[in-house]
């Protein structure tokens, strides 16, 4: 027998809409503070920026900051969401091209895949954010697995390059250094390959242990507090009640849509 | 518009595929590996320079051809600081960077 669920389809899309914004902004937060003006002023290593590609003047990321706060109010107002995605996409698209980082990429396709589909529509981007989830999760744990992670030498290693998280530093030790970081590293991969099937399977439960598990890391890794919520609103997704194992390999959209 | 998610989530796994085959993409490496670097940076009077002070604070220093990317950058901006020596510690290897050309290679 399946329990009803006690939430409404619409409040969790609301609720998902909230997460994106919200990541949207900490994003936009995290780039002020770690200095990527600084990076397009000339005064810092431009990081992660592909050569041949144009750096652009520090002006153009005023006014992309400014654009992606102002999208992540339109996001959050149902009759001007689909202005604000593209909007953010347009945003988001362009910061790819002077920094990369995997979870800016990580919230411009959830932003894109939710742009281009209409209200009836939303089905499809809803579905191609949990297969996106997924695979996020099943190629960070088989790079993992494949580079050697298990062995617990990288965790040792960012334990000692990183610059300081939010815990005090003698726990960020403790949790990046011999005994601990071999169990964590295992674990890192078990639950990477676990949580796609958990959140099929039990969706609840699951979406609480991925906010657990990357506040977790949010909290040892200084500069992933955007990835932890858009993971976080992605999973949020595998609440509606058209997902489940059921439903996993159905893309089309069933014949009543969750909050159409 | 099915056939367009489906065709992007083909495309999707498949850059996934070859990105992990070939480790040439990023896909989805999440510090998956991290060789340990401990380096030093000196100008040409000996005084020391802090790499990380020219990184944004969230940048973590990953492998020997990112530091040396590092490393042309300070130099292509302190010139008359050069010429500059990086010495990679553990391995003890060291490198002398002409301020003339910056071209670095640890």
């Amino acid at each position: 027998m399946i329990a009803k669920p006690n939430y409404s389809a619409a409040s969790v899309e609301r609720f998902f809409y909230f997460l994106v914004s919200l990541a949207l902004l900490c994003f936009v937060l995290s780039q002020m503070i770690n200095g990527t003006w600084q990076i397009h002023t000339g005064e810092l290593f431009p990081w992660r920026h592909f050569r041949r590609l144009p750096l652009l003047p520090a002006y153009t990321v005023a006014v992309r900051w400014a654009l992606l706060v102002f999208s992540t109010f339109l996001i959050l107002i149902p009759s001007s969401r689909r202005l604000g995605l593209w909007l953010a996409s347009a945003c988001m698209l362009l910061g790819l091209t002077q920094q990369f980082s995997n979870h800016a990429s990580l919230i411009f396709l959830v932003l894109f895949y939710l742009s281009i589909t209409s209200a009836k529509q939303k089905h499809y981007s809803y579905q191609m954010i949990r297969y996106q989830l997924m695979i996020v999760y099943f190629f960070s744990a088989l790079n993992k697995f494949d580079h050697g992670f298990y062995r617990g030498e990288t965790l040792a290693s960012l334990g000692k390059s990183m610059p300081s998280s939010l815990l005090p530093l003698a726990w960020q030790q403790f949790f990046l250094s011999e005994p601990l970081v071999v169990p964590i590293s295992w674990l890192v991969i078990a639950l990477e390959l676990a949580l796609p099937v958990l959140l099929l399977k039990y969706p609840k439960p699951a979406v609480v242990m991925v906010l657990f598990f990357h506040v977790g890391m949010s909290l040892v890794m200084p500069g992933i507090w955007s990835f932890t919520l858009i993971m976080f609103a992605m999973s949020v997704l595998f609440l509606l009640p058209d997902s489940g194992l059921k439903s996993f390999f159905r893309l089309e959209q069933p014949a009543r849509s969750p909050g159409a | 518009m099915g056939f367009v998610f489906r065709a992007m989530l083909v495309l999707n796994l498949v850059y996934c595929l070859v990105g992990f085959l070939t480790n040439t993409l990023p896909v989805w490496r999440m510090f998956e590996s991290l060789t340990p670097m401990n380096v030093s940076l000196l100008d040409k009077d000996g005084a020391s320079i802090d790499i990380r002070a020219y990184l944004p604070s969230d940048a973590y220093i990953l492998n020997s051809r990112q530091v040396s990317e590092v490393v042309t950058f300070i130099c292509e901006n302190h010139r008359d600081r050069g010429p500059f020596v990086l010495t990679e510690k553990i391995s003890k290897k060291t490198v002398e960077v002409d301020p003339s050309d910056c071209q670095t290679k640890l």
